[in-house]
């Protein structure tokens, strides 16, 4: 057995020195349409501010301390952030059998399925968020219904909060996080099922142990792409949300366009980036740990 | 100020835009009008801009977007503004007069100002009001008994409680209407104090970001009664809607389209003879026609059908409570603060 | 004892019938290969026997126990893929360890037979390795190590070795069959290659499109195929048509065919004047040039010995042999393994000679 002794470790590091060229344009439009934009607003974040002027002469941190001193500031952030992970963690539990089972079966009506999955994305995001104004507002066909049952006697407030924010933005974002997973789940060789239950694991077992496991590359990729877009979502949170329900970006679009705030909307566009980052670095160093036997 | 759904959503874009590509202002060739999107864009289009060429020989590009637009690209802009001509609702047009960009129309090229209602020009000329939508006390005739006639009744009248729909703080409807409050239940329109408190006592209401937003909240029924403009609630009329606007007695709100000479244009005269055009008699009455607007023209002349559906025309412009807004421009950064806080 | 019977399975999918009332008894111990080309019904075969899939009638029983309807998990199986199916998330010990903590055994012994089953495939000291730190072979070990490490009481092969190299597949037969004899469990072993079926198996299920083409060991299917395809598929074989017309013996017959008549054995009852064809097998041909086999007269072959003639068409040297294509007076052509040496060229007038007790008859 000689011939099979010889484990061949994988060797990839030193390849990678000859394709760091190749990520030159990347880098370029990286620099170009990421990080200089970023740079304008963070200077602009630092301006003082002026009613006789666009931006005052000087630079203040003013905007940061006073935003991190007003608990306002502190609650929308923190309902932005709770939206988003409310949004996340349904979006995980609705769409992950919904993938496991576009992966798994060969059936005819897997491409009707999709349609449906992927249905979200083919109509526009106003009028998306607009029929769900039809459906969560107070005379609207939810609170019909339920008053039409006798389930409710007044209605039901859906909307113009966070519970119609969360919702609608599920119903947008679910594909976002199924098509990942989907990927993710194809790729899985349906021999290591096979191998698991002919050890004697039950399907459940199976799933627990074999089949989550390996499917986690597609749970941080999709739960990730969800959080981000729901914690930045502005069309839906401004149109559903109302005062109840309003988040950062709302906030934001508010400071820089309704109120001509430059300097303080830019600080708060800034907090909600750092946010952000420091939220998904965390989930990242989180996940990499139950991800770390992965090939 | 009229927006458009797609408006509102470029809205953000567009800010951010401009600051992060803050040079790139266009080199123009000739004069640069801005007006908003759907019936104003299709009046420009058809009626007024050639109507303009007709009448003056000047051959105006477009540029359709919303007040906010046109403020972040005259901003961005610096000292070579894309506009000569700037037109957004007074509150706003009064933040960038406050910022140094407009400087006062020379009167003498302006020939229908004299014929414009006074209260909607400006103290030395800086600013012009002239186009003037009407706001009204709105309610659904299906829904309401006792129709309202004075803006006591939102806070007087039971069937209105829980059921009233106002604007957010980010439109103009909701900065005139505090003005009012302040005017009604204080001691003037600065009287922000007591403005908030008589506001509060009316929540829980609808908040709006624009008039189809309102109409849409009428229409599902979950407001039975809101300030609007008569602009919206005539277009809803014309679809089949329950909905009716009156004249409250203590007289009626605006939105008034500021026009502006902005001093880093280039085309300044142009700009006066296009000011010029829109004030006049003929124009105003086709404005009316085409999105119910109140002509600013005292020479206007509206038919009794349409002056049926819009009363606020001719003498009943005195109605029309017109406010100062270049003082309110340092505060408006706190008001809009204290509202989101209070007002939820 | 049979340690596992499969009876009478029909398996449908749609208006395809996959599986036509395969019944194959499986002895204490064997070693089974299901050979058959693709699409033969093989794999299903074996799907049913480990429960991912459930025949549509028939039964499938394990000693005296009835699984016809039990779960995979039910049934304690072995199982060994050809994709090794190793989890990728787990070293090579979590791997093994799987089936026993599903089992419950205790930590202690869960080490003790882990390291057993490593040492039994030479796979000492990568119990802390990745699937992915291991060569295919190595791979494929830990996989019939997982396999085994459970002691099932029947081990399922689903063509593991068709993913290796021609040599680490030769080194990894025997392999197998050394150790599956070493514990001496009953295995299904499914192939598409006759010649892993016939160096590794006790019994060779031989299949064709949903039937059981021909049941029997090694020596019994190459030596006494039960119908031409079935000889086709098994080795390199020639065949020469005819009738009966005469029964030697109870398995001997003499065959009329074109190129004159022919001692042949066969299956006993082939009645007088049937068709047959007589398959004989390239190594069991003896060639001589004609020149030759005059020089050295008749009668030295003995009674039983057949000599045909014809002319070399084509010779093809392989190293240890050659092969020649022989072109019969009848016009049939015959394939002739002869020693490297022998020096035949094409064109040259050959005698081939072959012994009645080598041939076979098979119904035409």
């Amino acid at each position: 057995m000689s011939a099979v002794e010889a484990a061949p470790r994988i060797e990839s590091r030193s390849n990678r020195g000859s394709a760091t060229w190749m990520v030159v344009p990347a880098l370029v439009l990286l620099i170009g349409f990421f990080a200089l934009p970023y740079l304008t607003i963070i200077t602009m974040s630092l301006r003082e501010a002026s009613t006789r002027a666009v931006y005052g002469e000087g630079f203040t941190l003013a905007h940061y301390t006073s935003a991190l001193r007003d608990f306002y500031i502190w609650g929308i952030l923190g309902r932005t952030l709770l939206i988003g992970a409310t949004v996340t963690v349904i979006s995980l539990l609705l769409g992950y059998p919904v993938a496991y089972h576009l992966a798994k079966s060969r059936s005819r009506w897997t491409s009707l399925l999709y349609i449906f999955v992927l249905s979200p994305l083919l109509v526009g995001l106003v009028v998306r968020t607009f029929a769900w104004m039809i459906i969560l507002s107070n005379n609207g066909v939810a609170n019909q219904a339920l008053q039409a049952v006798g389930l409710i006697d007044f209605p039901l407030q859906l909307m113009n909060n966070s519970l119609g924010v969360t919702i609608a933005l599920t119903h947008v974002f679910l594909p976002f996080i199924i098509l990942p997973l989907l990927g993710n789940l194809q790729a899985i060789s349906p021999d290591l099922a096979m191998a698991s239950r002919s050890l004697g694991a039950s399907r459940m077992r199976t799933f627990w142990k074999v089949t989550l496991p390996l499917s986690m590359p597609g749970i941080q990729a999709g739960t990730i792409l969800v959080f981000v877009l729901s914690i930045s979502a502005y069309v839906t949170p401004a149109m559903l949300g109302g005062t109840g329900g309003r988040t950062m970006s709302v906030l934001v679009v508010q400071y820089l366009v309704d109120n001509f705030r430059w300097p303080a909307g830019a600080a708060l566009a800034i907090i909600m980036a750092a946010v952000a980052v420091i939220f998904v670095g965390l989930y990242l160093r989180l996940t990499a740990r139950a991800m770390r036997r992965l090939p | 100020m009229k927006l458009t759904r797609r408006e509102f959503a470029v809205g953000m874009t567009a800010a951010i835009a401009s600051m992060t590509l803050p040079r790139l202002a266009t080199a123009q060739s000739s004069l640069v009008v801005p007006t908003y999107g759907g019936l104003w864009a299709k009046f420009w289009e058809e009626q007024l801009l050639p109507g303009l060429t007709s009448a003056t020989g000047i051959q105006p590009q477009l540029d359709v977007g919303l007040g906010k637009d046109f403020v972040a690209k005259i901003r961005a802009g610096g000292d070579r503004s894309p506009y000569s001509i700037f037109m957004g609702n007074e509150n706003i047009a009064a933040v960038l007069r406050a910022e140094g960009f407009f400087e006062p129309f020379d009167l003498a090229k302006v020939p229908n100002a004299a014929k414009t209602y006074p209260q909607f020009i400006n103290k030395d000329a800086k600013g012009i009001r002239a186009i003037v939508s009407p706001i009204g006390l709105a309610y659904r005739t299906d829904l309401v008994k006792t129709a309202p006639t004075s803006w006591h009744d939102l806070w007087e009248n039971p069937e209105f409680k829980g059921k009233t729909g106002l604007y957010q703080i980010g439109n103009t409807g909701a900065v005139l209407f505090l003005r009012l409050v302040a005017e009604l239940f204080g001691n003037g329109p600065d009287d922000f104090d007591t403005a908030f408190a008589k506001i509060k006592e009316l929540l829980p209401f609808t908040q709006a970001s624009w008039s189809g937003e309102v109409a849409t909240a009428l229409i599902r029924g979950d407001a039975i009664i809101a300030p609007v403009d008569w602009t919206e609630i005539m277009t809803l009329q014309d679809k089949g809607a329950p909905v009716a606007i009156v004249a409250p007695k203590e007289g009626v709100l605006a939105f008034e389209q500021s026009f502006n000479l902005v001093g880093t244009g280039a085309e300044k005269d142009a700009a006066h003879a296009y000011l010029n055009y829109i004030l006049d008699a003929k124009v105003q009455q086709d404005m009316a026609k085409a999105f119910y607007t109140s002509p600013s023209n005292n020479e206007s002349v509206v038919d009794d059908a349409l002056k049926a559906r819009t009363p606020i025309v001719g003498p009943r412009m005195a109605e029309i409570k017109s406010y100062d807004w270049d003082s309110y421009v340092d505060k408006a950064a706190e008001i809009a603060d204290r509202w989101n806080r209070e007002m939820a | 004892m049979t340690a596992l019977t499969i009876d009478r399975i029909n398996k449908r999918y749609g208006n395809l019938h996959i599986l036509k009332d395969i019944s194959i008894p499986i002895g204490q111990g064997e070693f089974v290969s299901l050979l058959g080309p693709s699409g033969c019904g093989k794999t299903t075969t074996l799907r049913c026997i480990a429960g991912f899939e459930r025949p549509d009638t028939g039964r499938i029983l394990f000693g005296e126990r009835d699984v016809t309807r039990a779960l995979p998990e039910q049934r304690d199986i072995g199982m060994v893929f050809q994709s090794y199916a190793l989890f990728p998330h787990m070293t090579v010990a979590e791997n093994l360890s799987f089936g026993l903590e599903v089992r419950k055994v205790a930590p202690a012994d869960r080490q003790r037979r882990i390291a057993d089953v490593l040492a039994m495939v030479r796979l000492e000291g990568y119990d802390k390795r990745y699937p992915r730190e291991l060569s295919g072979g190595q791979q494929q070990r830990v996989a019939l190590a997982r396999a085994l490490v459970i002691e099932p009481s029947v081990l399922l092969l689903d063509e593991p070795l068709a993913n290796l190299d021609a040599t680490l597949r030769d080194e990894m037969r025997f392999f197998i069959r050394d150790l599956q004899q070493r514990v001496g469990i009953t295995s299904i072993y499914v192939t598409h290659d006759q010649a892993e079926a016939m160096v590794m198996s006790d019994k060779i299920v031989v299949m064709s499109a949903g039937t059981i083409s021909q049941f029997g060991s090694p020596r019994e299917i190459y030596e006494r195929p039960a119908s031409q395809s079935v000889a086709g598929f098994i080795g390199r074989s020639n065949t020469i048509g005819g009738k009966i017309a005469e029964a030697l013996g109870q398995d001997s017959y003499k065959v009329e065919t074109p190129c004159g008549s022919i001692g042949a054995t066969g299956p006993a009852g082939l009645s007088r004047g049937a068709d047959v064809k007589i398959m004989i097998r390239p190594e069991n041909i003896n060639t001589r040039s004609q020149a030759a086999a005059a020089g050295q007269g008749a009668g030295e072959g003995g009674h039983s010995d057949n000599v045909l003639s014809g002319s070399v068409v084509n010779s093809v040297y392989q190293g240890s042999a050659n092969q020649l294509a022989v072109k019969l007076g009848s016009g049939d052509r015959v394939i002739v393994d002869v020693n490297g040496r022998n020096p035949l060229e094409v064109g040259e007038q050959v005698a081939l000679r072959f012994a009645a007790r080598d041939t076979w008859l098979l119904a035409s």
